[in-house]
């Protein structure tokens, strides 16, 4: 048995083996080594390229993980506070929720808050002062690197200035400052007494306007009816000063109409450098745009492929 | 013929120190002459192992050969080195001969006429009648093979003709080695009865 199948492999291994010329041979070679560098070429272009798609979707999880991209209205969700800078204020707004803060440098602006939770802080910070606010709507001026005037429309606010005793404004009442320049003290602004409404009205004595409402990329999707909406008519020359304000303004909605915080925000009244919040919104976008590209590279390569294959043959 | 033998007898003294798998690595990273060595080196026994396998023509052989290098080439980073290069080179021979019998199952010719054979000399046998008997008798082994069922003729192509490994040929047709055993015995056995009946 063992023999007859030694000599049956014999046998078969005997079988001629019918071999192209030799001129063929080498005409195949030279076949099979272009086409099999064509092939591994597409082949390394493929894996390249899901590579790259496993990458972009890599990092656009990442992104996702370590920094989860909100909506704009949740971006936003983290402030109380409405500010409404007027023109030529300088002011940033570097914290929020629990201890949120405004740091006013110079100007006016205009605050609104809704209603703090307990433990919660909104505070308006001047250089030599600060406002502390429980849910109100107030204005406060700084002039010359002093807090010069302090008026609330509606709520309570805490006055604690450098060299005057702390003070509590109610409904209406008014602080005043040792350094205001000239103007109508800050009793007799005008306030909006709507609940809702925020009026900023201008004490500086070098720009009186409001800024004129408009929606900032961070609040571009808050609902209609949380918008700073009665102000005065806007002056052509309040957009010289936007570049003076150095962090976006937040809005949101005024404490009597929007309680809760997680609620759409206000749009922002002033126009503000791009936000941070919708910058990492859009990122992910880009690895998406690469791989786009790659996939389009690679259907070029390998329609380039085909038309080489043409030729060959 | 001399120039052929030139071309690739310069090859392998260049690369004769190189083992199949570096070559693979070498033409998987951009080196496009290592799958001519390679080819040097196997093409006979691959054209050996696809014409057993399939009983195709000359002209059908060629194109089986040069997918088959290609889909190699195409495929070598994917090597993995679980079986030798040969192996690999064959189970990609073999994925193309099935497809080769599933499209040419109707016009495929099974056994070709000896009128149109190329013609080849029989080792070893110097006389004329002998060499005919002889090439009858290899003719009819051939046809034997070719009609062999796939299963059958892919194990006693693998492990008699070209003298794989049964663990590795066994891996490659995706079934436990006793079954290749087996149906290395029932293709023996199916030869020697087709021979008997010859005779």
């Amino acid at each position: 048995m063992t023999d007859d199948a030694a000599d049956l492999r014999a046998l078969a291994k005997e079988i001629p083996v019918e071999l192209p010329a030799q001129d063929d041979l080498l005409a195949l070679r030279q076949r099979i080594v272009a086409k099999g560098a064509a092939a591994r070429r597409r082949a390394r272009l493929r894996t390249a390229s899901f590579a790259a798609f496993a990458v972009a979707a890599g990092a656009v999880l990442a992104i996702g993980f370590t920094h989860p991209v909100h909506p704009p209205t949740a971006s936003i969700a983290h402030y109380h506070g409405v500010v409404v800078a007027s023109a030529g204020a300088r002011y940033t707004h570097p914290s929020g929720i629990p201890d949120e803060l405004v740091v006013l440098e110079a100007g006016r602006i205009h605050v609104e808050v809704s209603p703090l939770a307990p433990g919660e802080r909104f505070r308006v910070r001047a250089p030599d002062g600060e406002v502390e606010v429980r849910g109100t709507a107030f204005d406060v001026t700084v002039d010359s690197g002093h807090l010069t005037a302090v008026a609330v429309a509606h709520g309570r606010v805490e006055v604690r200035a450098l060299d005057a005793q702390p003070a509590v404004l109610g409904n209406g009442e008014s602080w005043q400052g040792r350094a205001q320049i000239g103007g109508a003290p800050a009793a007799t602004v005008p306030v909006a007494d709507s609940a809702a409404v925020a009026t900023a009205t201008a004490h500086s004595a070098s720009a009186a306007a409001p800024v004129s409402p408009r929606r900032s990329t961070s609040t571009a999707d808050a609902p209609a009816n949380t918008a700073v909406a009665p102000i005065a008519a806007p002056p052509p020359e309040t957009s010289a000063t936007i570049a003076d304000v150095a962090m976006p303004s937040i809005s949101v909605p005024a404490p009597s109409l929007a309680p809760a915080p997680s609620l759409a925000p206000a749009p922002s009244l002033v126009p503000a450098p791009k936000p941070s919040a919708a910058s990492s919104a859009l990122a992910p976008a880009m690895p998406q745009d690469r791989a786009r590209e790659e996939e389009r590279r690679e259907r070029r390569d390998e329609r380039r492929e085909r038309q080489d294959q043409r030729r060959l043959r | 013929m001399i120039l052929s033998v030139a071309i690739l007898g310069r090859a392998r003294r260049i690369e004769g120190d190189v083992t199949d798998e570096a070559l693979l690595a070498r033409f998987a990273s951009g080196d496009r002459d290592a799958l001519g060595v390679l080819f040097d080196r196997h093409h006979r026994a691959t054209y050996r192992f696809l014409a057993r396998l399939t009983g195709a023509t000359a002209a059908d052989l060629d194109d089986l050969v040069q997918s088959t290098f290609v889909e190699v080439a195409r495929a070598a980073s994917r090597f993995d080195g679980r079986a030798s290069v040969r192996t690999w080179l064959f189970g990609v021979g073999l994925n193309m001969a099935r497809h080769y019998r599933r499209g040419n199952a109707r016009r495929r010719r099974v056994i070709t006429e000896p009128g149109d054979e190329r013609p080849s000399q029989i080792p070893g046998v110097d006389r004329p009648d002998q060499n005919a008997e002889r090439r009858e008798l290899l003719q009819a082994l051939e046809r034997a093979i070719v009609e062999l069922p796939a299963p059958l003729r892919e194990v006693f192509v693998a492990c008699e003709i070209e003298e794989l490994p049964g663990a590795e040929v066994a891996r490659l047709l995706g079934v436990p080695e006793g079954t290749l055993w087996r149906r290395l015995h029932d293709a023996r056995k199916a030869l020697r009865a087709a021979m008997k009946e010859r005779s």
